[in-house]
């Protein structure tokens, strides 16, 4: 029989996987405006919130990014930390967000949440290492893009939610644990 | 063939080569002495220089290269530094000033930002295995990465949320014993010894050259 730890173990692998896939999508999918991505990838970070604890939801946040610099080959730049950066600050807000509100804030007001720090983290990064003070003329437009990708990510997450039956399994796997 | 095909076969073949060549842990820790060295340097030349040849490395382990995304990245960093003038003017043209600091600044920005993104071009893949727990549970979300991929062809936009779902049921109940299960080993390869060449030049540039 498989222990608590193994089970959330293999969780969190998995969901890391669905983000590299979830991933490789996004990149087929065409883009409307340059350098806007849906966030697809964050979707299993989304997931996670309610179905990883805080040590696991953090190891998850880590392979993701890592394994995302591994395979596009940017480990080693900037790209990568400030995926980290944004991953992590998303992340850190989002199960914050459900801490403090529980079950009263959709996916939806998570997600948008998720996206501006997400956003605000990498603003504040790229000020410090490429675009110096013109960083905050930036700023609206990311903060812009930043709530449309939200928005629709946390539109898809929740019709996702809603019909999906592998959640469903996984969310009573994680809990009955 | 047609040109899509016979690149992506050249690439293909490249990176047979290199793979061949070298094994992915010296690939990484030459990859980390080099992105350190590049940030240590501080000659404009000397960066230009490692980006130059770092582009060169990207190319011959036979990763997907964009030159117009290269040169459109470099083009917004510099473009961006020079929002705000700093230092001597060299060029006005309407509103557009171009100050001596910015530029110099955004240049040194732009080539150090795409020779980072190069070097890790060249020097990291999937092939690398990671040590410790994070890196079993890496391993294992690749091998599940993998199957998640095999149905790739079966989700379609129509029933997009649906089929991924059935994808992940079927993909779920596959992944048993993963996480436990040990990393494979890719061993020495016999073009590991040189690769201290370009980490020496890297280091050389990096204190020799003001």
């Amino acid at each position: 029989m498989r222990s608590s730890a193994d089970k959330r173990a293999r969780l969190a692998s998995f969901l890391a996987a669905l983000a590299f896939f979830l991933s490789a999508v996004e990149y087929m999918l065409p883009r409307p405006v340059p350098f806007m991505r849906l966030g697809l990838a964050n979707l299993p970070i989304l997931l996670a919130v309610d179905l990883l604890p805080f040590g696991g939801f953090i190891i998850l946040v880590v392979v993701k990014v890592l394994g995302m610099s591994l395979l596009t080959g940017s480990l080693f730049s900037y790209i990568a930390l400030f995926s980290l950066a944004g991953t992590m600050a998303s992340a850190l807000v989002m199960r914050g967000l459900r801490l403090a509100a529980g079950r009263k804030l959709s996916y939806l007001g998570l997600c948008v949440a998720g996206a501006m720090a997400s956003n605000l983290a990498q603003v504040a990064l790229a000020r410090v290492f490429v675009f110096g003070p013109s960083a905050r003329y930036m700023l609206p437009a990311f903060l812009g893009l930043g709530l449309v990708s939200g928005t629709l990510l946390g539109l898809f997450a929740q019709l996702f939610a809603r019909g999906s039956r592998w959640l469903a399994m996984v969310g009573e796997d994680a809990h009955g644990s | 063939m047609d040109r899509k095909a016979a690149a992506a076969a050249a690439r293909a073949s490249r990176r047979e080569a290199w793979e061949r060549s070298f094994s992915p842990g010296a690939l990484a820790l030459v990859g980390a002495a080099l992105s350190l060295s590049l940030l240590l340097m501080p000659s404009p030349a000397a960066r230009a220089a490692t980006l130059a040849a770092a582009a060169a490395a990207a190319w011959a382990s036979g990763r997907k290269l964009s030159p117009i995304l290269t040169v459109s990245v470099m083009a917004g960093i510099v473009g961006a530094n020079l929002l705000v003038p700093l230092g001597r003017k060299l060029y006005v043209w309407g509103p557009i000033v171009i100050t001596e600091i910015a530029l110099r600044e955004g240049l040194m920005k732009a080539i150090t930002f795409e020779a980072l993104v190069f070097i890790s071009k060249a020097c990291l893949g999937s092939r690398l295995r990671l040590p410790g727990g994070v890196g079993r549970l890496f391993a294992s979300a690749l091998r599940s990465y993998d199957r998640i991929l095999a149905y790739k062809g079966k989700i379609r936009p129509a029933s997009f949320i649906a089929d991924i779902d059935e994808a992940l049921i079927a993909v779920y109940a596959e992944t048993g014993d993963t996480v436990g299960a040990e990393p494979a080993s890719a061993g020495r390869k016999a073009g590991d010894p040189w690769l201290i060449l370009p980490v020496l030049a890297a280091i050389a540039a990096a204190l020799l050259v003001p």
